[in-house]
């Protein structure tokens, strides 16, 4: 999908700002420290997958984009979640308050267990690997080429990446696509991931900045064809 | 200072007020508790930040058994250590060299290795760094203060799937007999995200 989060290679964004501020600027506001707290409750409590809040941003318009805060984004995409997921209606949404008697998704943690359940979330993680339902096509040292599709749905292939052919330095092993997840299919069998690396000269020509370098990212099967 | 830079500032009070809205709906509804939500904003803000990385890279640049194994395996290295948490599953561990630098981005989003340093900082999440990193790596890190010579090769590592990744920079000469304790003062999340080099000794207190 080419949204306006699909950023690599792209100009006109200026200097990088305030490069090397402190070890700890993590939140720069209480409001935030609240939207990350609610979100991640949200993928405990509500079973939201991360790669559902990523899609709902990069669905946004080109200027409400970039024109929003890292966490206004997760403020928004949590706000649509909580409608897409039936856990509370528009109205409630700008209202603040639950309606009497409306039904509504229960919650998928006791609220008394919430706080044990995000803290084990954050210190011990996900399950990523899904068991794939076949072999993988391409080998360690096999020449690749990046799709050139924009497929429907959350996919994650940068567009500065497609057409470009490279090479496949490691096979990952197999993890839910983002497509997957993102439509909420978190049982769909695993996708083979792989690591491919790019020369910087076939990315961008003769505006690379140096012969010598290179560009590694991990791209899904459903992503690649031999080259 | 907003999460971004130099774009539209929405007053505050508006963003306050949905927040609070959502906060106090959710809470109602049973998907989040106060108690939830101050437990894992404590731990980002004090447990899971750049001290936990800069232990691994300080272990591996004492114990060569260890480096060895955070290189081949990152993900069984961190398991023995505990660090194994939420978004960082998965981790692959690339190492500087004299003549070789490694930068990492997430030009899709803000992939970052939480679980060893903490959230991403502001500029980390700028359209500016996410656009730039892949195109242009070297004027993005002299930005920084970082400038590579001629016979230094960089590679950039897009985070773009469930691996994370982690920059295990060049040790730092003059350091020698140094303790593991003492090496880790010397690594900055900078450092692990490859725009800056490891602290100089002389920068810290003996």
């Amino acid at each position: 999908m080419t949204g306006p989060q699909d950023l690599g290679g792209r100009r006109g964004f200026g200097p990088i700002p305030e490069p090397g501020v402190g070890e700890r600027d993590v939140f720069a506001a209480d409001w935030e420290r609240r939207v990350f707290g609610l979100s991640f409750c949200s993928w405990v409590a509500s079973g939201v997958e991360v790669n559902q809040s990523r899609a709902w941003q990069a669905n946004l318009p080109d200027d409400r984009y970039y024109g929003s805060s890292y966490y206004e984004r997760w403020l928004y995409s949590l706000e649509r979640l909580m409608v897409e997921k039936g856990v509370a209606s528009e109205a409630e949404i700008a209202s603040g308050s639950a309606r009497p008697g409306k039904r509504h998704t229960r919650p998928k943690v006791e609220p008394a267990a919430l706080a044990g359940a995000v803290a084990e979330l954050a210190d011990h993680g996900v399950r990523r690997f899904r068991e794939p339902d076949g072999e993988p096509v391409h080998a360690v040292g096999d020449r690749v080429r990046v799709k050139e599709l924009d497929p429907v749905g959350y996919d994650r292939v940068p567009t500065y990446l497609k057409g470009r052919r490279g090479r496949i330095d490691e096979r990952l092993g197999a993890f839910g696509h983002p497509a997957d997840l993102a439509a909420g299919r978190v049982d769909a069998p695993g996708a083979h991931c792989y690591r491919v690396r790019f020369k910087a000269t076939e990315l961008w020509g003769e505006s690379a900045e140096h012969p010598g370098d290179s560009l590694c990212v991990d791209l899904f099967e459903s992503h690649l064809e031999p080259a | 200072m907003s999460g971004d830079h130099g774009h539209t500032w929405h007053p505050p009070s508006e963003l306050e007020a949905r927040t609070r809205a959502l906060e106090s709906l959710l809470i109602e509804k049973g998907h989040a508790t106060p108690e939830a939500i101050d437990a894992v904003v404590r731990r980002y803000e004090t447990d899971i930040g750049p001290l936990l990385g800069a232990g691994v890279v300080a272990r591996a640049w004492v114990d060569e058994e260890f480096r060895a194994r955070l290189l081949d395996d990152a993900d069984g290295a961190l398991d023995s250590l505990d660090l194994r948490g939420f978004e960082a599953e998965h981790v692959k561990v690339v190492e500087c060299g004299p003549k070789e630098h490694h930068l990492v981005v997430c030009t899709l989003c803000s992939c970052y290795p939480w679980a060893l340093l903490g959230l991403p900082p502001s500029w980390y999440k700028s359209p500016a760094y996410r656009a730039r990193a892949v195109s242009e790596p070297r004027a993005v890190m002299a930005e920084f203060g970082l400038e590579l010579e001629d016979d230094v090769s960089v590679t950039v590592w897009d985070s773009s799937a469930e691996v994370r990744y982690l920059v295990l920079p060049l040790r730092p000469e003059g350091t020698d007999g140094w303790s593991q304790e003492r090496l880790a003062g010397l690594v900055t999340r900078d450092s692990m995200i490859g725009v800056a080099r490891p602290l100089e000794p002389r920068t810290v207190a003996a």
